[in-house]
């Protein structure tokens, strides 16, 4: 009896560590990484994405209870719920804390035209109704259209 | 010129950090306000890179982290251990080289994080050459208040605290930004994404909350003569925040796409650091008791409850939303920034305020000039950020609910919550006139207060 009490914290010690060996430490191991990988294009792009802070703003992160719920523009279009495996490929990760703008996890299956993003992304406040959505301008039209790639990539 | 830099006169490390501290408060609430009114008045900055929002939060978390915080706290640590122990600091030398150090990488990180020089995370952004700066500082400063305890003429467990703190900050900048392979990020995808969680919690508990608790503790038990009661509370909150905190970074993912038994561990630390939390507030209260009229005499000692109820709140609300239920409406919601707000905005900060008043006359060896200057601090601080919490409380509320119809495009939420940023905006206002006029204070007072007599310097801070 004394020995099963004694081996318990063990076993839950253990328990814990295959728990996280398995779901948490293992799929970040290049061997087991998924196989989508960031072409030059896109990884110039999320280098955009990160540096600029978008993710300050937006998550990519959908959550169980509003995924295929949630609503961006119209019932639903915010998408599946993310998976584990979406950001396997990707360091570091971008899925952000707080939402003032929509988020990005599926924005090129709501979003069809990159040219449409390029001029939400330059000209945000000729938008109706207009956002909160800062110009991003400023960026050389190489940045941009990097950017767009990336967040066009984003399904 | 070195002579002076690194000078064994014994308050000029404490004194250093004091100063600088305030002069970074005032430029972290400067980028944030700058920032929050971005929200307001879209295209406010034109397109001007280094004003865009993105960028300016980046570098007013930092600078309200590591340059506003950690400077004032770093000042009473540098105090308050040697104090409790009844032994003097060792290696005063080389607590002001940690001085340089931590503020030559903030610096660094202010230039950087403006240009767009960036790890690309959310809040530890700063380049490598950045954290190992500050993983040097941050080590210097440990090694001289171990030293320290161990020469001590007493134990105390505020003082294991403070330098608990200080050890938490070197756990989390190493494994949290993984230091340990100085080349690159070592962690990806989930991992990276829970590796960053961590730095964010560790930083706000491991760090800001373990060492403004030891500050909070030391400072009103020894000014109120209520020591010995907030040592043994002071040794709750060490063992509590160590062995919950490092397991609360579960809680920033609930319902996310992260292994569920993390959310769930998650979830139970995040309630669970209600105890440490508590029993600071505890402590600080009971040291109150029955002497609440001497609060009117030193504004200092005014941001001592003030923290301890923002920590408390903050805790509490980190705590509900890391419950399935209200984590679906309150989770990704400005609720979020709300709670981060209250930890590390009314919480670390107003602690941290607190201990830089009460430090002035045995670190400048000068009486502060204007203690109607300091009140008129002390007001516009609480009142901004009561206002700004209570703004980005209720603006969460109303995106968690319109979020929840599924029907509601995101736009009309975002449209529904303008007021509430607009009155954060000016809450920060608020904040930054303060953070202004503790300046201005400092300035007059290190310039022309009276002298404190070199003797009782050390009286001051008697516990």
């Amino acid at each position: 009896m004394q020995t099963r009490a004694a081996s318990l914290p063990l076993m839950c010690l253990v328990t814990a560590l295959a728990g996280f060996v398995v779901t948490v430490l293992l799929p970040a191991l290049p061997l087991v990484r998924a196989p989508r990988t960031l072409t030059e294009e896109l990884r110039r792009g999320y280098a955009v994405y990160l540096r600029e802070g978008c993710a300050q703003c937006h998550t990519q992160q959908v959550r169980i209870p509003e995924g295929r719920f949630g609503v961006v523009a119209r019932s639903g279009d915010l998408g599946e719920a993310s998976r584990l495996g979406d950001y396997a490929h990707l360091n570091p990760t971008a899925l952000g804390t707080v939402r003032i703008g929509p988020d990005l996890a599926r924005v090129g299956s709501r979003i069809t035209d990159p040219e449409e993003l390029l001029r939400l992304l330059r000209e945000p406040h000729r938008r109706t109704p207009p956002g909160r959505m800062p110009s991003y301008a400023y960026l050389s039209d190489a940045e941009l259209r990097a950017l767009v790639a990336y967040l066009m990539s984003l399904k | 010129m070195l002579g002076w830099m690194f000078t064994d006169e014994p308050w000029s490390p404490s004194r250093r950090f004091l100063y600088l501290g305030a002069a970074w408060g005032v430029l972290a609430v400067l980028h944030e306000l700058a920032a929050s009114l971005h929200l307001v008045f879209p295209g406010i900055f034109g397109d001007v890179s280094w004003l865009s929002y993105g960028r300016l939060m980046a570098t007013a978390r930092d600078l309200w982290i590591f340059g506003f915080c950690s400077n004032l706290l770093l000042a009473a640590l540098l105090a308050i251990v040697p104090s409790t122990v009844r032994e003097p600091l060792w290696g005063v030398r080389l607590a002001n080289l940690a001085f340089w150090l931590w503020n030559l990488a903030e610096l660094l990180a202010w230039w950087d994080l403006l240009r767009g020089i960036s790890r690309g995370r959310l809040w530890g952004e700063a380049p490598p050459s950045v954290d190992l700066l500050r993983l040097a500082a941050a080590l210097v400063v440990l090694g001289s208040l171990v030293r320290t305890v161990r020469a001590g003429k007493r134990g105390d467990p505020v003082a294991w605290l403070g330098t608990g703190s200080v050890t938490g900050l070197v756990v989390v900048l190493v494994l949290g930004k993984g230091l340990f392979t100085p080349g690159g990020n070592p962690y990806w995808g989930i991992m990276d994404a829970l590796a960053q969680a961590f730095f964010r919690q560790g930083l706000g508990w491991l760090w800001l909350f373990g060492a403004a608790s030891a500050v909070a503790l030391s400072f009103t038990g020894g000014r109120l003569n209520a020591g010995n009661g907030n040592s043994s509370l002071a040794l709750v909150v060490l063992v509590t925040t160590a062995a919950f905190a490092p397991f609360s970074t579960g809680s920033e993912f609930i319902w996310g796409p992260v292994p569920f038994w993390t959310q769930t561990v998650g979830a139970v630390a995040s309630v669970l650091l209600l105890i440490p939390v508590a029993s600071t507030a505890a402590g600080v209260w009971r040291a109150l008791e029955g002497q609440w009229a001497r609060l009117s005499e030193s504004p200092g000692l005014a941001f001592f409850p003030v923290g301890s109820v923002a920590f408390l709140f903050g805790a509490l609300g980190s705590g509900l939303a890391s419950l399935l239920g209200p984590a679906r409406i309150a989770g990704l919601t400005l609720w979020t920034e709300a709670r981060t707000a209250l930890l590390l905005g009314a919480g670390a900060g107003s602690v941290a305020l607190g201990a830089a008043y009460v430090l002035i006359p045995a670190a400048i060896g000068r009486m502060l000039i204007s203690p109607r200057l300091a009140w008129w601090h002390f007001w516009a601080w609480t009142g901004g950020w009561f206002l700004a919490v209570g703004a980005l409380l209720l603006a969460g509320l109303v995106q968690g609910a319109v979020w929840a119809t599924g029907t509601v495009p995101f736009g009309h939420g975002a449209n529904a919550v303008a007021p509430y940023l607009a009155t954060r905006a000016i809450a920060l206002g608020l904040v930054a006139l303060g953070q202004v006029a503790f300046c201005w204070n400092l300035f007059l007072t290190a310039d022309s207060g009276i002298e404190v007599p070199a003797g009782e310097r050390d009286l001051v801070l008697a516990v």
